[in-house]
């Protein structure tokens, strides 16, 4: 690793660990543990519109599914360690169940139909998780409180409890992208026909794409509960979660992996100070049209994101140096 | 022996017929070339035995099985290598990482791969690879910045990566400057003194063609014309009137 990475890890690392003592408990830390959530279900997005170029509209479908389980799982045990510990495990069984049959229904044939077919199936869940004959498993349009384990009552245990989490996931994603497999699906996002005529089964790394994405979704879902002790139906919703995901990914930036962080980071903020504004001024109180100004000049101005362009710049300038060399010689 | 044979397949597009009832052979070891004026139909009957396309009737079979109903990839896997027309690369990966895709296709990816990095052996035989077609020094660059003779040198080593028994090349040396076409004609002269492949080349340049071929198909119009020793093929009255219009060099 060149030493200045190293220095940024380090240094995010020590401001992320640190924050809680210095700025206490409250709104900014309950911001950041949001920004891990989001962050990880954006980095799983990415996995699937940036590194293997198919676009999912029903991201949803597996963050509010782990969202779901857990939550049911958690309050049918009276939010004990092993009914945590259980509830990922369903939430993860679930997920790549769905991510199969979802993969074998659609995966196989053309890019618009899939995005298609995500979203009418995150529609699906939606109306599911709101539907009356469900009420005793999910609560119907009330959502269901949950009790977590214990050790997992003060806000400092949920904060670090997230940390980890984020941290092993982006270690996770890290290596998988980087990975032959990582190579494979960038191939695919670049020339699938050509990846084919060197044959390599498109449908299986396609597959094993969503299924890695959707699990990883699943368990930031699972997170989600973890941090709000609440889940409704707004966890399937395609507005404030499939698309906000796509926003995140596509302001952070496509195929960086950490843009969709940083993305995550840049909306949830803007939400929250939107949200404090419109206690006093109530126009304030429709954040989707500031999204949507955002989003067009993103596309606009910033094509590749706030970290694809920064990486962009880095790498323009490497390669004119080397060009310059070999011209030299 | 036979390795690679299509048995009057006909193809078209929506309707329109584009291939009609050809039959074409190749045998292990052997040099057949494909020549035709444009439109008549080449690439298409390439894209037929790579698995590109479908074919509509006939049958194409591949060391006496069919594989008609095969997939491209899966025909890859057996051994049939293409390459293209147009410049095929993953343009944004550098030249490096197209070869050891291609190198890393016939392998079998497995769960340590997961989270893991690429095989030493993989690695090393993309190195030996670049370092033999020439193309170390350009082993970080990205395969979109390269010059145009340099990525039909990197598509070649793609394919050879695969060690496939079967190379369909078309037109390698399309889009080639004079002093970059020698270079490609050579390699091509060298694939075909190993022994090791059975080549089905789609080539414009005659001269090349006679120079190489051990045999001659002529595709006119989606029909085959005549096929034979280069000999046989240039004295053939139909060839000459329909296609070589009575002095070949008129045709590059
Ligand atoms: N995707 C397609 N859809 C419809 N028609 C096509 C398609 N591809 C090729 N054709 C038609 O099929 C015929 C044969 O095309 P093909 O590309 O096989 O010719 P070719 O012999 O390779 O020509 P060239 O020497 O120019 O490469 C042409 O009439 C062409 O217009
Ligand atoms: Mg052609």
């Amino acid at each position: 690793m060149r030493p200045v990475r190293l220095a940024w890890l380090l240094l995010s690392t020590l401001f992320l660990m640190g924050f809680p003592f210095v700025f206490g408990s409250g709104g900014g830390t309950s911001l950041l543990e949001q920004i891990f959530v989001f962050g990880a279900f954006a980095m799983s997005y990415d996995l699937l519109i940036g590194y293997t170029g198919i676009v999912s509209f029903g991201h949803a479908m597996f963050f509010g599914t782990g969202a779901y389980a857990v939550a049911i799982v958690l309050s049918k045990t009276g939010g004990s360690t092993v009914g945590l510990l259980l509830g990922f495990l369903i939430a993860m069984t679930i997920s790549i169940l769905l991510s199969l049959v979802v993969a074998f229904l659609s995966l196989r044939v053309r890019h618009t139909y899939f995005a298609m077919v995500t979203l009418a199936v995150g529609q699906v869940f939606f109306v599911l998780a709101g539907s009356q004959p469900l009420r005793p498993l999910t609560n119907a349009n009330d959502g269901i409180s949950v009790l977590t384990p214990v050790w997992l009552n003060s806000n400092l245990a949920v904060y670090y409890f997230i940390l980890i989490f984020l941290a092993i996931v982006t270690l996770f994603l890290h290596r998988f992208i980087h990975s032959p497999f990582g190579e494979v699906l960038r191939a695919l996002r670049e020339n699938e026909s050509r990846a084919k005529a060197l044959g390599y089964r498109i449908f299986h790394y396609k597959t094993l794409a969503f299924l890695l994405s959707g699990l990883i979704a699943t368990l930031a879902g699972g997170m989600y509960v973890v941090v709000e002790s609440f889940v409704s139906t707004s966890v399937y919703d395609i507005g404030s979660v499939s698309l906000q995901v796509v926003l995140m990914t596509i302001v952070g930036g496509v195929g960086t992996l950490y843009g969709g962080l940083i993305g995550a980071g840049i909306i949830l903020w803007l939400q929250n100070e939107l949200a404090n504004l419109a206690g006093s001024y109530p126009v304030f109180n429709h954040a989707e049209i500031a999204f949507g100004v955002l989003y067009v000049l993103v596309v606009r101005f910033l094509p590749n994101g706030i970290l694809g362009t920064l990486k962009g710049r880095k790498g323009r300038w490497r390669w004119t140096s080397q060009t310059f060399k070999k011209s030299q010689t | 022996m036979t390795i690679l044979e299509a048995i009057e397949i006909s193809i078209g597009y929506r309707g329109h017929q584009v291939i009609e009832n050809a039959s074409l052979k190749l045998d292990q070891g052997q040099f057949v070339s494909l020549i035709g004026p444009n439109g008549a139909g080449k690439t298409t009957l390439l894209n037929a035995l790579g698995g590109q396309l479908r074919i509509q009737t006939g049958d194409i079979q591949f060391e006496g099985k069919s594989i008609a109903n095969w997939s491209a990839d899966r025909r890859a896997r057996a051994g049939i290598g293409r390459s293209f027309q147009a410049v095929h690369l993953f343009p944004n990966l550098t030249t490096e990482q197209n070869i050891q895709l291609a190198v890393q296709a016939k392998r079998r990816l497995r769960l340590h791969h997961l989270l893991g990095k690429v095989d030493q052996e993989v690695t090393a035989a993309t190195r030996q690879i670049l370092n033999e077609i020439g193309l170390l020094h350009v082993a970080r660059v990205a395969a979109k910045a390269l010059s145009h003779g340099d990525k039909r040198k990197l598509e070649l080593a793609m394919l050879l990566s695969l060690q496939p028994r079967v190379l369909l090349l078309d037109e390698p040396t399309a889009g080639m400057s004079m002093t970059e076409t020698p270079m490609m004609l050579k390699l091509i002269a060298q694939l075909k003194a190993t022994g090791h492949y059975a080549i089905l080349l789609v080539e414009h340049k005659i001269d090349m063609v006679m120079q190489l071929s051990d045999r001659i198909v002529v595709l006119h119009q989606g029909h085959i014309l005549a096929q034979g020793t280069p000999s046989e093929v240039m004295n053939d009255q139909e060839v000459t009137n329909a296609y070589l219009g009575g002095h070949y060099e008129g045709i590059t």
